[in-house]
């Protein structure tokens, strides 16, 4: 067990959120999330599939939506349909991004529903994060919320540390890349200390297209007994801007 | 130069991710490897094994006339003074419990505590035999004859006290015993009542080894017989990894923990990793989403009394489900070095009522 003081980490990102406003683009991504000035429509869709110890085999399609309203401001929304894990999930989520001399700042906030129909439970989860986004790498740490409902009962969780970080072979704007992650969450799920990692890239394709991927691995528990797999999942995707 | 630099890059992120693919089978990260710990789906293979093994040694584990109580303790992470294991073991003989469950991290994964905690075993296991059990002589072989049978023996009229037993022809005695049905036992015969399962501080460098040595097995179940054809039922699960993992996932599915067809009045389960964490502040591990509420409808379907946790080191007592979940304060002198509840006491009552106490303990360290 560890115990974690990060009062004062959460205080600032707690105090930027409400600043400032909202968030960060999908976790599938590791390309530029700030608005390149012409595009500001992106829309994003992508398969995932593996294997978790409780489904087994599972796979389905996810599509994000994202927009630029200004370059500092962008919302976005997203789906996801599991078909074996008999999962749906939505989720809204708004960015205010901050450039500091070679760097972005990102502060979001999201909502998320997650519907388990095997399980029969309703999950809502809330989140704020900030991101740093260097060249080749980006931190998130963050806040989680997170409610589930089923056999009747409700039940709140206390608040979840929320962190990831990600680091990139090539410079963000580069035409591909690939890189490392290590977070706690994923696009429609937001754990404890049960972390997941993996290996993303992207590559840019023509007609405004990019292309890319994510392997995924989900060891059970935290970091001194990884010895037991939960899920290894794959993505692989295509974005389009206009 | 720079394209020798982007190849030597992406070769070298191309071997990460073929690491990443083989590691995947089975260790799921070099922190793993490093610190050498079993997956459950290993443990649980030989848990199996052994429960299969003992299946009907463990069924009816023990009648029950009445009330009986049992008391559960966690997290005592043994090093070199076992001494609040040593008290649990006094309370529960010295209050007369029926057994005692212990939910992890049962020692802190060297070989010599656990050698310590092994001692404190046998040590308790000698007391709770000088306790229940009278000793006979046969030639040089020590063999033991259940107080409770002698109390059957005695109430039938065939002895007057204990000591009867002691001036008899050994085989008089064995005629005797058949003719009630009863057996006389070896030190290895005779079962001490503690259950516990296995936690994560149990299982790296190779824990599991020495953890197994002493208890054999972590997913088990027993029943106690507490009418004719009514039971209660005692689930222990392997969630030391955080998971239960596939093999036992799967061995729930196929029926091995169900209730095979008994009438069973109230089902406990045991197992470390705890569901519900008290706080944003304590951070500790819990169980993937999807597995948490796996967990929670299957405890429900058992129609579970009450589901024991450690952990996390942090009581915490809240319905959900219909079901209670109790999360167990460390009884570790490390963690909780002052006196206190740190032991919980179920007294089920013969009219299936149940009182659940919290039981001080006072070791301190002279």
């Amino acid at each position: 067990m560890l115990k974690i003081r990060r009062y004062a980490a959460v205080g600032c990102v707690a105090l930027a959120c409400i600043a400032s406003g909202y968030q960060a683009s999908a976790q599938t991504y590791i390309g530029d999330d700030a608005f390149d000035g012409t595009h500001k429509n992106e829309i994003t869709g992508y398969l995932s599939a593996g294997s978790n110890i409780i489904n087994g085999f599972f796979m389905g399609p996810a599509v994000e939506y994202k927009r630029h309203f200004t370059p500092r401001w962008s919302a976005m929304g997203a789906t996801e349909l599991q078909f074996n894990k008999q999962k749906y999930a939505v989720y809204g989520k708004g960015e205010y991004r901050l450039p500091l001399g070679r760097f972005n700042f990102y502060f979001s906030g999201k909502v998320m529903y997650n519907r388990y129909q095997r399980s029969a439970t309703n999950e809502w989860t809330c989140n704020l994060s900030a991101r740093w986004e260097g060249s080749h790498f980006a931190i998130t740490v963050g806040e989680t919320l997170i409610n589930y409902s089923l056999l009747g009962s409700s039940y709140t969780e206390p608040l979840t540390f929320t962190f990831g970080a990600e680091l990139n072979v090539m410079p963000r704007k580069h035409s591909w890349n690939i890189g490392l992650f290590f977070r706690n969450y994923d696009d429609f799920y937001y754990e404890n200390w049960n972390i997941n990692w993996g290996l993303a890239f992207k590559a840019n394709l023509p007609l405004r297209l990019q292309l890319f991927g994510q392997f995924n691995i989900r060891p059970a528990d935290s970091m001194s007994q990884l010895a037991s797999r939960y899920e290894t999942s794959g993505k692989l995707g295509v974005k389009y801007v206009w | 130069m720079i394209k020798i630099r982007k190849a030597n890059i992406a070769a070298l992120c191309a071997a990460v991710a073929a690491g990443m693919l083989t590691s995947s089978c089975d260790k799921v990260s070099p922190t793993g490897v490093l610190v050498g710990t079993t997956s459950v789906d290993d443990r649980v293979k030989m848990s199996l094994l052994v429960y299969q093994d003992t299946y009907d040694d463990r069924l009816d584990f023990n009648e029950v006339e009445g009330e009986y109580s049992f008391i559960v303790g966690s997290d005592s992470h043994i090093t070199t003074d076992p001494g609040r294991m040593d008290e649990m073991q006094e309370i529960f003989l010295e209050h007369g419990d029926l057994f005692m469950a212990h939910l992890g991290d049962i020692a802190d994964t060297k070989a010599e505590y656990y050698m310590t905690l092994a001692e404190s075993i046998e040590a308790g296991k000698r007391n709770y035999i000088a306790k229940y059990y009278h000793v006979l002589y046969d030639e040089e072989t020590e063999l033991y004859l259940a107080h409770r049978d002698l109390d059957r023996l005695i109430s039938a009229g065939e002895i007057s006290s204990y000591g009867d037993v002691d001036s008899m022809d050994f085989g008089d005695v064995i005629t005797l015993l058949d003719r009630y049905d009863m057996d006389l036992y070896t030190e290895e015969d005779i079962h001490y009542p503690f259950f516990p399962v296995v936690g994560n501080h149990d299982i790296t460098h190779d824990g599991w080894a020495l953890f197994s040595t002493i208890f054999r097995t972590s997913t088990y179940e027993f029943t106690v017989k507490v009418a004719e054809g009514v039971y209660d039922q005692y689930i222990f699960l392997d969630s030391a990894n955080g998971t239960l993992g596939k093999i036992q996932i799967d061995a729930i599915e196929e029926g091995m923990l169900s209730t095979h067809g008994i009438n069973v009045r109230h089902t406990f389960t045991f197992t470390h990793t705890n569901i519900f964490r008290p706080s944003s502040k304590e951070f500790a591990s819990t169980y993937a989403r999807e597995e948490l509420y796996y967990i929670l409808n299957k405890l429900a379907d058992w129609n579970t009394t009450i589901a024991f946790y450690g952990h996390v080191h942090k009581w915490d007592d809240r319905w959900f489900g219909g079901v209670r979940h109790l999360t167990l304060d460390s009884m570790s002198e490390a963690n909780s070095p002052d006196a206190g509840d740190y032991l919980v006491r179920v007294t089920c009552h013969a009219d299936g009522n149940l009182t659940v106490s919290k039981v001080r303990m006072n070791y301190v360290t002279p």
